[in-house]
């Protein structure tokens, strides 16, 4: 029969059987597993679990997969040296600017630029000199959002059900609430019909009296528009957020699950940062 | 396509990534359920980080990094809305009690010998596998078969630790209880009374119906 205890306990024996519990837990369970039989066989159960699910799950490329990857990936670097990028060292530009590839027709290319991809915390600027010449797809909502930001339009919807209800003018779903578990408020939405597909423009406040501030959050289909202007990739916890500023504001990108967020606002970029990176916390 | 073994073999970048082609081959079938498509999740990654390669930071983990790639790829071409989420995403829409059967069942569920499941248990896996959302699917496979840490989990699905977590071990108590329940219906183990729990039909047991489902499908078939 299991006890009270061992309930509390068993959620912590898949991180100890997974070698994730820190040291001081590591024994406490340690202990408890070598005087419950109930919580030890659920440890054997779990090992052997994933021992059949390494068996199950294992499998080797059908023949053939490993040519046809590794001639596809030539392939992309012949285009690369064609192009002049070198050796893949400049993406920003060149990943995100539009152009035809000839590579398989079948799959949406844009979505390559759609892994805004900063592996580790190092954040590697843009050389300065490429931004004279980065005409990207996107780069007009940045524009935009700064110029609704500084000059706010009345929201067409002004709670989050409303503003939710918006998603079907924009084809993608909309979490209004992402960004207020900062402490900030919603104030409302409008849909923005720039460009084809539509985003939709988030207003908030956060604070309160004089230290209320406001900022904006405009939510786009990142799999159909790239931004690729100006923004430095940053690390805000395991969140991967591009930063930079424009016309005087803080503005901060971040995409989760194919939709994208751009962000502009009156605090200071760390703050920036902080706040687009709500959208990859737990919903 | 230019031609291109050649440049391949010249490639030190590409050479190591592809020496992961199996482990992401092996994941992109249980993403996608589907080996001709998983043929083209994985033939689509490897070409995006080649062309991404520049912001691989030599040194870390490819692995980690390609997973990253696979999954975002999964997503933009499968899933626009983002990985499935579950019924039972809540934080207690079914808290799955932990302490489900007793200790004599549980042994019956495991292989004495080996550091496996129960044969005829084993054969149920792949379809309790493919049973789980998405979501639960993925952290299981990546922790359990590619033994990344919870760390690297959480990247590469883009999602806090605590996160993965929650999904680990929501995902391995669905597993194991659609397995339980394979078992009662092999009659390999005897339906325990579970105490403190809701009456069995009251409970959103999503998986279990979809296994129901399944079987009857599959007598239906022949």
């Amino acid at each position: 029969m299991t006890t009270h205890e061992c309930r509390d306990r068993a959620r912590m024996l898949g991180s100890y059987l997974d070698g994730e519990l820190e040291a001081a837990k590591l024994l406490e369970i340690d202990e408890h597993v070598g005087g419950c039989e109930t919580c030890r066989e659920a440890v054997q159960l779990l090992r052997a679990t994933r021992g059949s699910l390494k068996r199950v799950v294992r499998a080797s490329a059908p023949g053939g997969l490993r040519e046809r990857v590794a001639s596809a990936m030539a392939a992309e670097r012949a285009r690369e040296d064609l192009r002049g990028d070198g050796d893949g060292a400049v993406l920003d530009s060149k990943l995100f600017g539009a152009g035809p590839r000839s590579w398989r027709a079948t799959v949406p290319v844009a979505t390559a630029a759609a892994i805004a991809l900063v592996w580790g915390a190092a954040a590697r600027s843009t050389p300065a000199a490429m931004h004279e010449s980065l005409a990207g797809l996107g780069d007009d909502l940045l524009a935009e959002l700064v110029a609704q930001h500084s000059q706010p339009l009345p929201p067409e919807a002004t709670n989050a059900q409303a503003v939710r209800g918006l998603e079907r003018y924009v084809g993608f779903p909309v979490q209004p609430g992402s960004f207020e578990r900062s402490g900030a408020h919603l104030v409302g939405g409008r849909v923005v019909s720039l460009r084809s597909p539509r985003s939709l423009m988030l207003q908030y406040v956060v604070g309160t009296g004089d230290d209320a501030r406001r900022f904006s959050v405009l939510v786009y289909d990142a799999q159909q528009t790239q931004v690729t202007a100006n923004l430095a990739p940053r690390a805000v916890g395991t969140a991967e957020v591009r930063v930079g500023r424009e016309k005087g504001y803080s503005v901060a990108a971040t995409q989760r699950a194919g939709v994208g967020y751009l962000l502009a606002s009156d605090l200071d970029p760390d703050q920036n940062a902080k706040l687009a990176a709500m959208v990859y916390d737990d919903r | 396509m230019s031609s291109t073994s050649e440049a391949a073999k010249a490639d030190p970048f590409a050479d190591e990534a592809l020496t992961h082609m199996d482990a992401l081959y092996g994941v992109a079938c249980k993403l996608t359920r589907n080996p001709t498509e998983a043929e083209d999740l994985v033939q689509d990654a490897f070409v995006k980080a080649m062309r991404a390669r520049g912001q691989f930071h030599a040194g870390t983990n490819l692995k980690a990094w390609l997973f990253r790639i696979l999954t975002n790829t999964f997503i933009n071409k499968y899933r626009r809305g983002g990985l499935e989420r579950s019924v039972l995403d809540g934080p207690d829409a079914d808290p799955l009690a932990d302490g489900w059967v007793s200790a004599s069942t549980m042994r019956q569920l495991r292989d004495p010998e080996m550091l496996a499941l129960a044969p005829l248990v084993e054969d149920e896996i792949r379809h309790a596998l493919d049973a789980l959302p998405a979501e639960f699917r993925l952290a299981v496979v990546l922790s359990d078969v590619e033994e990344f840490s919870y760390e690297e989990i959480a990247r590469i699905m883009g999602c806090p630790i605590g996160t993965v977590m929650s999904r680990l071990h929501r995902g391995r108590k669905l597993l194991q209880r659609t397995l339980y329940n394979h078992a009662i219906a092999l009659g390999i183990v005897k339906a325990e009374d579970r105490v403190g729990e809701p009456p069995r039909e009251a409970k959103a047991d999503v998986r279990t119906s979809n296994l129901a489902e399944y079987r009857a499908r599959r007598r239906g078939a022949l």
